[in-house]
């Protein structure tokens, strides 16, 4: 049984112009142990598929799901109340930065603390030790300092420790990173990834990753879904997908990177931007900007064929997958 | 090859106020930085928030003028001490990062794209127009959108508009911040594609300050990368990429991803982060983090000098590499 299983999760938000679809059907299973990075450009819905998980979006907004299970608990039963005390206990979730998402006005001991005490609870010096662990598990230095400080005395990079210390501080088992690096520094981020990768293993915590980073991906998960305009459109563990994607928009993408493009002066691109509210296509979503769209794909949307090891939502797929008979 | 942009021992001091009875402390954001770049080429200039590449990019740009250096544009001097002339301004120009915040949501495209050409030159009514449309396909926009208003624009869009502002007064040289980090991949290949071909077609010399180390592969001919304000290693690109020399380029360098899965390169550790400039530290400014650090580093902060085609400011750079190769 998976730690996060999601069944056909759509979420739709009220506009002026009628209903826009900012999530489409999405499936995820993620096992404890997993490390599932979410890639897309964006406005591919690949953190509002997460906030809908974690019960983080405005009430206007329209979720659907067939199934939403979390650790064997099934979330959709559960009335809100109850569902809020998952987060930040059994999921835990950080985000991309690190400078706004903590409360300005506390010290980071006493943010880090409030979690410790809404979910464990425990007696003010068992509190202080396990701030002061966490502060030590995730690398910063002078904990007892740190402890103390204001979010505005602190790097960036030292802020996103500390928020991922937060994240830890129930043991959670589904850890949600949205985009934890992209507001630093490489070398930063470098250290912010393994610290993640290192304590996934540690705990053995489900991890998802949301980046639109490729570089991050490669180095990182070990499975990938690729998002587009709200539709997963392909899944495949890492090497596959980047080695032999078959979606066409998984390798336009991957084709228009800098470093994997081919000599030359020119990268190739991808023409035209992603579909918005007025102008979804009929067809596929992406058969507008794919250079191998036919005529089926400009009228009919091809459906996700999910097999075990691969997802695809694609009528002629690149690389030819051996169909399991 | 003609030279259109020089700049000799380039520095920028900022005051920073510590408290009302405190002495103010001055902030050096850049520390002397020379370089010199020619027509049709493109300077990428890397480096970690808080390095000085944005004040270096503030001071070529005469946006503030340096507090100390020379500066030499189209191979004339830039009188530093006073406010330079808007010749000199017009052959100097900015495309800044996030394309959402560099326009004025209150002006329509024709208004932004005009307004350099009103006050700069005397060209009639129609000259401008047709300038204006002229740059609009130039950039791969269609002329007819010139009365929409930059809300109207995607992402991708808006940034073609804001290298078309640039490109009004004919500048010689585009002072490129950070100008595709804040986009999509799929449109970031796009907005690379038409900086090269505008650079073909027009001359330009490129300062591409940049995070992104394989945008910069791709694009540049001379790389420098900054660490506290001072060039620690500058070089042409293929020489850098292939054998970078200072510890810090080569952790910079190992710790950007790659998109490749299956090969598992060796990372450089880098411990802490980049040094307050209220604080700096003795000696070689990347000393703290730098794992062959020696007592002879604490001592001088290391210049830049040749070695081997490039120059790097490490006193220890023959040392490291010799003991890699073996």
């Amino acid at each position: 049984m998976s730690l996060l299983s999601v069944r056909n999760l759509s979420v739709a938000f009220p506009t002026q112009n009628g209903w826009f679809q900012a999530v489409e059907g999405i499936h995820l299973a993620v096992n404890a142990g997993d490390i599932l990075a979410i890639v897309g450009e964006s406005g591919s819905g690949k953190s509002v598929a997460m906030m809908a998980v974690m019960n983080l979006l405005p009430p206007t907004a329209r979720i659907t799901c067939d199934e939403l299970k979390i650790d064997g608990q099934d979330l959709l039963a559960m009335p809100a109340k109850q569902r809020r005390k998952l987060n930040g206990g059994t999921i835990a979730m950080i985000f991309q930065e690190p400078m706004s998402s903590l409360n300005p006005c506390f010290t980071v001991g006493y943010q880090i603390d409030e979690a410790i005490r809404i979910h464990l609870g425990g007696s003010k010096k068992e509190r202080l030790e396990r701030a002061l662990h966490l502060l030590e598990i995730v690398g910063i230095p002078d904990p007892q300092r740190r402890y103390k400080a204001y979010p505005h005395q602190m790097s960036g990079g030292m802020s996103q420790r500390a928020m991922i210390a937060m994240a830890l501080a129930a043991n959670p088992k589904l850890l949600i990173a949205d985009e934890p690096t992209t507001a630093l520094d490489v070398t930063v981020q470098a250290q912010i990834l393994e610290l993640l990768l290192k304590l996934q293993q540690t705990q053995g915590m489900g991890l998802i990753l949301i980046t639109h980073d490729m570089g991050v991906v490669a180095e990182t998960a070990q499975q990938v879904v690729v998002q587009y305009a709200g539709q997963q459109v392909e899944k495949q563990p890492v090497f596959g997908l980047f080695n032999h994607p078959h979606h066409p928009y998984t390798a336009a993408l991957l084709d228009a990177l800098p470093e994997r493009a081919p000599a030359g002066d020119f990268l190739p691109t991808i023409q035209g931007i992603v579909p918005g509210q007025k102008d979804r296509p009929t067809g596929c979503l992406f058969s507008p900007r794919c250079t191998h769209a036919q005529v089926l794909c400009h009228e009919q949307q091809p459906a996700l064929v999910r097999q075990p090891e691969q997802w695809l939502r694609c009528h002629y797929p690149l690389n030819p997958v051996e169909v399991a008979q | 090859m003609s030279e259109v942009l020089r700049a000799v021992n380039l520095r920028q001091e900022y005051v920073a106020r510590q408290g009302l009875f405190q002495k103010p402390l001055s902030v050096r954001a850049l520390n002397g930085v020379s370089f010199s770049l020619n027509a049709g080429e493109t300077l990428a200039v890397v480096g970690e928030s808080g390095c000085g590449k944005s004040t270096l990019a503030r001071s070529l740009t005469l946006i503030e003028t340096p507090s100390a250096g020379e500066l030499w544009l189209a191979g004339q001097p830039v009188d530093t001490a006073h406010k330079p002339d808007a010749a000199l301004r017009q052959r100097v120009q900015m495309v800044f990062q996030n394309p959402y915040g560099s326009l004025n949501p209150r002006k329509t495209i024709q208004q932004m794209l005009e307004e350099p050409l009103l006050l700069n030159t005397k060209l009639s009514r129609d000259e401008r127009r047709a300038a204006v449309a002229d740059m609009m396909s130039r950039v791969g926009l269609r002329p007819e959108f010139v009365e929409r208003y930059p809300h109207m624009f995607s992402g991708g869009q808006r940034q073609r508009i804001a290298i078309a502002r640039a490109l009004m007064l004919k500048p010689k040289v585009v002072v490129l911040d950070e100008p595709v980090s804040a986009l999509d991949l799929s449109v970031r290949a796009q907005i690379l594609n038409l900086l090269t071909e505008l650079q073909h077609d027009l001359g330009l010399a490129y300062v591409f300050i940049s995070h992104d180390l394989s945008v910069v592969q791709r694009i540049a001919d001379y790389v420098m990368v900054m660490y506290f304000g001072r060039a620690v290693e500058y070089a042409d690109a293929q020489t850098i990429f292939s054998t970078p020399q200072h510890p810090y380029t080569k952790a910079l360098f190992s710790a950007t991803p790659v998109a490749e899965v299956g090969e598992k390169r060796e990372r450089i550790h880098l411990q802490g982060e980049p040094p307050s400039p209220l604080r700096p530290p003795q000696g070689c400014p990347f000393g703290p983090r730098c794992a062959y650090v020696q007592e002879a580093c604490r001592q001088e902060i290391p210049l830049l000098r040749e070695l081997n085609k490039a120059q790097v400011a490490c006193i220890q750079a023959e040392a490291i590499n010799k003991n890699q190769t073996i």
